[in-house]
């Protein structure tokens, strides 16, 4: 009953709070009694795949348990973009993401203003923001909706899945959901410090290696949100995910290095300023950013140790899970 | 694009059949897989994903009432119709059967309607 065991497992965080339990233990029953009925009509205890293909007729744990939630909207422009199912959890990220990208502008707005920067415009660059989030999530909601649609097989149990303790899964999910939600909820922030040609970085503006450096922290931004989406789905994919932790990572401090060896991060408006303007420049290049980017390659380094810690890790248990199963 | 269409519809047409067949098989008390069999044995597929949700609403709504019980050496939920859900049950067949005949009825007339444009050629 170890793949029984392992969707419900999968199911239960999904489910409503308030009746989690009673829900969950009248699925357990009935799918129990199902299951001992196929194996007693076979006169032999079912085999995993026997089992993945009743499960299958469930449906997938998110389905199913969307099918539970009070909220039963849908999100429709001339079509269904986002059904039933997944508009619950297509809300609750909406708003957690929302709710992360407000707190984290009040707190940057209320530091800019005590350094004697106020921004002038705080609501617009928010608003900016918030709909960037809000177009990233529903497209990636009204895509994983689409390919349910055409390709509900995908969504089925993965009949290969060796098997794996639930606690690791949930565990696993549940990251990729929060680093999913910090990353979009970082990215749009990133995206308007890197992206304009022109930043004011009072009493200068950002050095032109910031607008060059767009396009890899976009790329690494891009893979990193592809790896999260990808975890939500396949949380037992472990050597997948640390390998791609790792490959980030080593990214990460290439791009830094890369960022640090040019020198002038914060250059000159124009070039009438005064000879005290100047030393500002300087002392915030040498202090802020030279310290600043050594400090963040050492931590990233010592991250990248980790994740080779941990890469080495999971594909020792994969190895020995595989030999066990052979 | 029409067999999109045709599954759309028989979707919105199945769906008050179901709650109209699920309330009348809970005239007698039964649990979910039961149930699910049972309505099965009728021609009535239904999946857990659909019937279990629709149990608690119908639930929600007053018109199941339950009861946790152990039978064979397992903890079930048993579901029956409730007063409200017998009254509810009743005023739907009544309303199903005035459907099923004026559906007959206006099928009747065009078919007959068509039979006479066949044989006049007009």
């Amino acid at each position: 009953m170890e793949v029984l065991e392992r969707y419900l497992q999968a199911v239960k965080p999904l489910l409503p709070r308030d009746q989690r339990e009673d829900i969950f233990a009248e699925l357990e029953s009935d799918l129990r009694s199902q299951f001992e009925e196929r194996a007693s009509e076979l006169g032999r205890s079912l085999t995993e795949a026997e089992q993945e293909e009743l499960l299958k007729e469930v449906g997938h744990p998110l389905i199913l348990a969307g099918r539970y939630q009070p909220n039963r909207g849908t999100l429709t422009f001339g079509r269904e973009l986002i059904g039933a199912e997944l508009f619950p959890f297509y809300q609750r990220v909406l708003t957690l993401l929302m709710g992360i990208t407000g707190l984290f502008h009040i707190a940057l707005l209320i530091v800019i203003g005590a350094l004697g920067n106020p921004d002038p415009n705080p609501i617009g660059g928010l608003i900016v923001h918030l709909g960037v989030q809000f177009a990233i999530v529903t497209g990636l909601f009204a895509f994983i909706q689409h390919d349910l649609v055409k390709n509900p097989e995908r969504y089925a149990l993965h009949g290969k899945t060796p098997p794996r303790q639930p606690d690791s899964i949930r565990k696993a999910r549940f990251e990729a959901v929060m680093q999913l939600i910090v990353l979009l909820a970082v990215f749009p922030w990133v995206h308007s410090v890197l992206w304009p040609t022109y930043v004011a970085f009072p009493p200068g503006r950002l050095g032109p290696i910031w607008h060059s450096s767009y396009g890899f922290v976009l790329a690494l931004f891009l893979v990193d949100i592809a790896q999260s989406v990808f975890s939500i789905f396949r949380p037992d994919a472990a050597r997948i995910r640390a390998t791609v932790r790792l490959t980030l990572t080593a990214s990460w401090i290439v791009l830094l290095g890369f960022i640090l060896g040019a020198g002038n991060w914060v250059v000159l408006p124009h070039q009438s300023v005064t000879v005290r303007k100047a030393a500002e420049i300087s002392s915030i290049n040498h202090y802020v950013f030279y310290y600043g980017l050594i400090g963040t390659i050492v931590g990233a380094s010592i991250q990248l140790l980790f994740d080779i810690a941990k890469l080495v890790r999971v594909s020792k248990q994969e190895s020995v899970r595989l030999s066990g199963a052979r | 694009m029409s067999g999109t269409n045709f599954e759309n519809l028989r979707l919105e047409l199945r769906r008050g059949c179901l709650v109209l067949a699920v309330l009348a098989e809970l005239r007698v008390e039964r649990y979910g897989y039961t149930l699910r069999k049972s309505l099965a044995n009728h021609g009535i597929e239904i999946d857990e994903g659909t019937l279990y949700p629709l149990l608690r609403r119908l639930e929600g709504q007053g018109l199941l009432g339950s009861e946790w019980r152990e039978e064979e050496k397992r903890q079930k939920r048993f579901y029956r119709l409730s007063p409200d859900g017998e009254l509810i049950l009743e005023q739907l067949l009544a309303e199903w059967q005035t459907l099923g005949l004026s559906i007959s009825e206006i099928l009747k007339e065009t078919h007959d309607g068509s039979t006479r444009t066949l044989l006049t050629g007009s």
